[in-house]
């Protein structure tokens, strides 16, 4: 006996507007919600629900800038020469901190921030500064679901991409073409995709004469700067910086409007990429010179984005699988400490904030699961259920889980079905997985409690037997994905 | 923390899944007490080492070596590697501040020294147990590392996009004895190499002991054949949660069995070839191990960059072989290098060099039966438009004969595997 639910009519949205599908919304663009926030959503129709999520994060203020924002190397010195070592790994810590929980306060912009990163790569083991990793972050979020191309202009001159793609070591007299290649083939365009091996050089060429000073500024240094004529894109001229990014988003727009597009929608929709809809979000790009809010609109509020096909066909990245469960299981993170968990915990389980493991970032998808980092992700789940955060109130927080979910108290199967069907998308695919499951929740109580009707819901200990089932539906593969 | 009292049934008294979960947890926690990540990869994957137990026989004999992949990742600079002393003075011109100067060289022939980090695969070479293949690409080498880590993981050519890796297509025809994973993986990132058709054909396992604690409470499932992506996906996840249940038994008998012998240097390479070295030992009949090393990635700072990363890798095989060796085991085993393209003869302005194309690949092993140099030596005045050496050998000749004097596969399953009528090449095995 679930709740019963409004139900939203319209013609091209799914008629069905209940919490299975704004869970699936959520999970999909966000990292999940808290089971009331899914119903209090319910009320409002998709296209509102849509338009509050990008709206809201448009207006969400950046994090507030740390003190040491700006420092310099030498303010890491000791006394007796050395750096620092301590201070720099705390001040990293607390921008790692800041990011996990951006992700769980802000929903969407975390997801995005966390998107971004995974697009234009960078890895902190190749620049080592927290004053590096804040302004590529601040870059990230302020530009989360704003202007693509002014993006792509930051980004590229923050110190962190500077060092990590050599463009601080790239210089006229030998230039150094990786950041030019990635940039066309990873951030923009594509591979292979409308730009030759002569443009990655000549690009190359107008982007020298960049150079990081002291862990926070960017400088120009004209001596290194090759002031030669490029050709780039077929068109000769003295190219520079600014002028490169222009033409490339001049000369080469359809193709990056496209692939930006098929990208977001398989980070987003699926793996299977759907030309129609990448088109129109495409077209809304160029319409919308580059902003990317009005092609997530597109994206987000089209019929097949909630078509049954792509649902659950997402393999859950380790951050949407333990943030979804936190927020599922209505845990608070009252701690810092325990944003720096599930940093850890995705760590130990392929994504490692901010040190993807090249320049192509994480595969995703199949990607994330293999032998151990599946086992893995199980241990962690456990962990989350049973020792995560403040568990003085066991029995109560998971009585209140299966409490919300159903009013039903006597019988196990009707309980474990409504467990089941509020943590996986789409329920269970396999005729024994039930049987299982209610195996399970029983646990070694005698059948004939529940035969004889002796048995019920609010009988003592009863919350190990909802953290039974919870330890069950962890290891089905239905619980990894979304 | 710890709150609860139990987790398995509804036995109060049951302590000892609490214990279970708590040293989960503290395992992971103290991951806090290092800085931010470093160093943790090595870090997870200890284990204390076990005590010995008798030598299981070896089933392998004739062509069915055991084959060791490693894989240079980001690019190795085969230039550096195999250093040209057939051509050093335009080479050195190249290479105004990255070439080796000639007598830090090893020198391996008159043509050719190796670095000179790679010092210790000098002993290897005097053992008749290396040889190395010159030259190998493969026509119109993309520049791209994902594009040509793909050609080479899935064996295509550069204008074809296959889903399935070599291996994998490979190891889709072979039964294996049950609990006997078919190939292995010891790596952070699994490889596109050993993708079937269907499902993957290897098992990623960086901590055996710990899989099969993990898949302790854990069920197989049917595979449900369903063809929605929805329904494919859950399949996949099955069959790697089906194969981790299978396999975490024997591949931890078997690690527990093998016991590392000889002196091995502390870093992630050798840490996961003395796994490799362990299973072997320990009897476990698994085919093909993948490592993976790198970032060879050398845009800048290469000097020091390459010489730390030739140095661990030396030291690695040197030290594998000398524990096989222990056993009497280095006649079942070839190691192989690969990388997705080497680099520009050209160095960059940033003391680096940017992508090529062709290099050389490294096997070892004394099943080779003695050490040589295969292949023309590169054209180094003979470019691309790009400033490239022009490829030699077919990378896919090399896993024509992998497959065929490696792992005893005939001809006609290595054309269907390679999707073409590669030659094995002569002289290797």
């Amino acid at each position: 006996m679930t709740h019963s639910l409004p139900q939203y009519e319209s013609s091209s949205l799914p008629k069905e507007w209940n919490v299975k599908m704004v869970q699936y919304l959520y999970r999909r663009v966000a990292f999940g919600l808290p089971y009331q926030e899914y119903v209090d959503k319910t009320e409002s129709s998709p296209e509102q629900i849509v338009d509050d999520i990008i709206d809201e994060t448009l207006g969400l203020p950046l994090s507030k800038r740390p003190r040491w924002y700006n420092w310099s190397e030498k303010k890491y010195q000791l006394s007796n020469g050395k750096e620092n070592e301590k201070l720099i790994d705390q001040h990293t810590r607390e921008w790692t901190i800041e990011t996990v929980k951006g992700m769980f306060d802000d929903g969407f912009r975390g997801k995005l921030v966390l998107f971004w990163s995974n697009h234009f790569v960078t890895s902190y083991w190749h620049y080592v500064s927290p004053q590096m990793l804040y302004q590529y972050h601040r870059i990230l979020q302020e530009f989360a679901l704003g202007n693509f191309r002014e993006m792509v202009i930051r980004i590229g001159l923050t110190p962190a991409m500077l060092m990590y793609l050599n463009g601080e070591a790239n210089n006229k007299e030998q230039p150094n073409e990786n950041y030019a290649r990635e940039l066309l083939e990873l951030f923009t365009l594509g591979r292979d995709n409308g730009y030759t091996q002569e443009d990655i050089r000549e690009i190359a060429r107008a982007f020298t004469g960049y150079t990081v000073e002291d862990w926070n500024e960017v400088a120009f240094n004209d001596e290194l700067h090759d002031n030669g004529a490029k050709t780039i894109f077929g068109k000769k001229g003295n190219w520079t910086y600014d002028d490169v990014i222009e033409l490339l988003f001049e000369e080469r727009g359809r193709e990056i409007a496209e692939y930006i597009s098929r990208t977001i929608y398989k980070e987003f929709a699926c793996f299977q990429i759907d030309e129609d809809v990448v088109q129109k979000m495409a077209k809304a790009m160029i319409e919308h010179d580059f902003e990317l809010a009005p092609v997530f609109r597109v994206l987000l509020k089209h019929p097949r984005f909630y078509d049954e096909s792509i649902q659950g066909t997402k393999i859950k990245s380790p951050y949407e699988l333990y943030l979804t469960f936190l927020n599922e299981l209505g845990m608070e993170i009252k701690k810092e400490e325990y944003f720096y968990e599930i940093f850890e915990s995705a760590y130990y389980t392929g994504q490692a904030l901010f040190s993807p493991p090249n320049v192509a970032g994480w595969k995703g998808q199949r990607n994330w699961i293999n032998s151990t980092r599946l086992t893995r992700r199980w241990e962690v789940l456990s962990g989350i259920l049973y020792q995560y955060g403040d568990k003085s109130n066991f029995r109560e927080w998971l009585m209140g889980v299966a409490d919300q979910l159903t009013d039903e108290k006597h019988n196990p199967e009707i309980i474990c079905l409504a467990i089941i069907d509020y943590f996986l998308p789409l329920g269970l695919s396999q005729p024994n997985e039930l049987e299982r499951a209610v195996k399970q929740f029983k646990g070694e109580w005698d059948e004939e409690l529940f035969e004889n009707g002796w048995w019920n819901l609010d009988r003592e200990d009863t919350h190990w037997q909802i953290a039974m089932l919870i330890h069950y539906l962890i290891r089905l593969p239905e619980f990894h994905v979304c | 923390m710890c709150e609860h009292k139990k987790r398995k049934g509804l036995d109060l008294s049951d302590a000892s899944a609490h214990e279970k979960d708590h040293q989960v947890w503290s395992r992971r926690s103290f991951l806090k007490t290092s800085s931010l990540m470093a160093g943790a990869s090595f870090f997870l994957s200890q284990l204390p080492i076990a005590s010995a137990y008798a030598r299981n026989k070896m089933s392998s004999k004739g062509s069915n070596k055991i084959i060791v992949l490693i894989e240079l990742e980001g690019g190795n600079d085969g230039l550096n590697t195999l250093i040209p002393l057939y051509d050093f003075d335009h080479y050195k011109s190249k290479r105004k501040r990255l070439h080796i100067p000639k007598h830090q060289t090893v020198g391996l022939t008159k043509e050719y020294g190796l670095h000179p980090a790679l010092k210790p695969l000098k002993s290897l070479w005097d053992k008749g147990m290396m040889k190395v293949i010159n030259g190998v690409g493969y026509p119109e080498s993309s520049l791209s590392h994902f594009r040509s880590k793909d050609v080479w993981s899935t064996s295509s050519s550069a204008n074809e996009f296959l889903d399935s890796g070599w291996l994998g297509r490979y190891f889709e025809t072979v039964d294996n004895p049950k609990g006997i994973p078919k190939a292995m993986e010891i790596a952070e990132e699994g490889s596109q190499l050993f993708e079937g058709k269907a499902m993957p054909q290897s098992l990623n396992v960086k901590a055996p002991t710990e899989l099969f604690d993990a898949t302790e409470d854990a069920f197989r499932f049917d595979l449900s054949n369903e063809d929605s992506l929805y329904g494919k996906e859950l399949d996949f996840i099955r069959s790697v949660t089906n194969s981790a249940i299978d396999y975490s038994k024997s591949i931890k008998q078997a690690y527990l069995k093998g016991k590392n012998q000889g002196k091995y240097f502390r870093n992630d390479i050798t840490h996961h070839l003395r796994q490799v070295a362990k299973y072997i030992k320990g009897g476990l009949g698994t085919r093909v191990y993948r490592v993976s090393h790198g970032d060879f990635d050398t845009h800048s700072e290469q000097s020091w960059k390459h010489r730390t990363l030739l140095q661990e890798l030396a030291q690695a095989i040197h030290a594998f072989y000398e524990d096989l060796s222990k056993m009497n085991l280095q006649d079942e085993v070839v190691v192989m290098t690969y990388s997705e393209f080497g680099r520009r003869l050209e160095e960059n302005g940033s003391e680096g060099t940017d992508h090529g194309t062709a290099a050389p690949m490294m096997l070892f092993g004394t099943a080779l039966g003695g050490s040589a140099i295969i292949g023309d030596p590169m054209n180094l005045r003979d470019l691309d438009a790009n400033g490239n050496v022009k490829y030699d050998i077919d990378f896919r000749t090399v896993y024509s004969t992998v497959l065929q004097h490696g792992l005893g596969a005939n001809a006609a399953l290595s054309h269907q595997v390679l999707k073409g009528n590669f030659q094995p090449l002569n002289g290797i095995f």
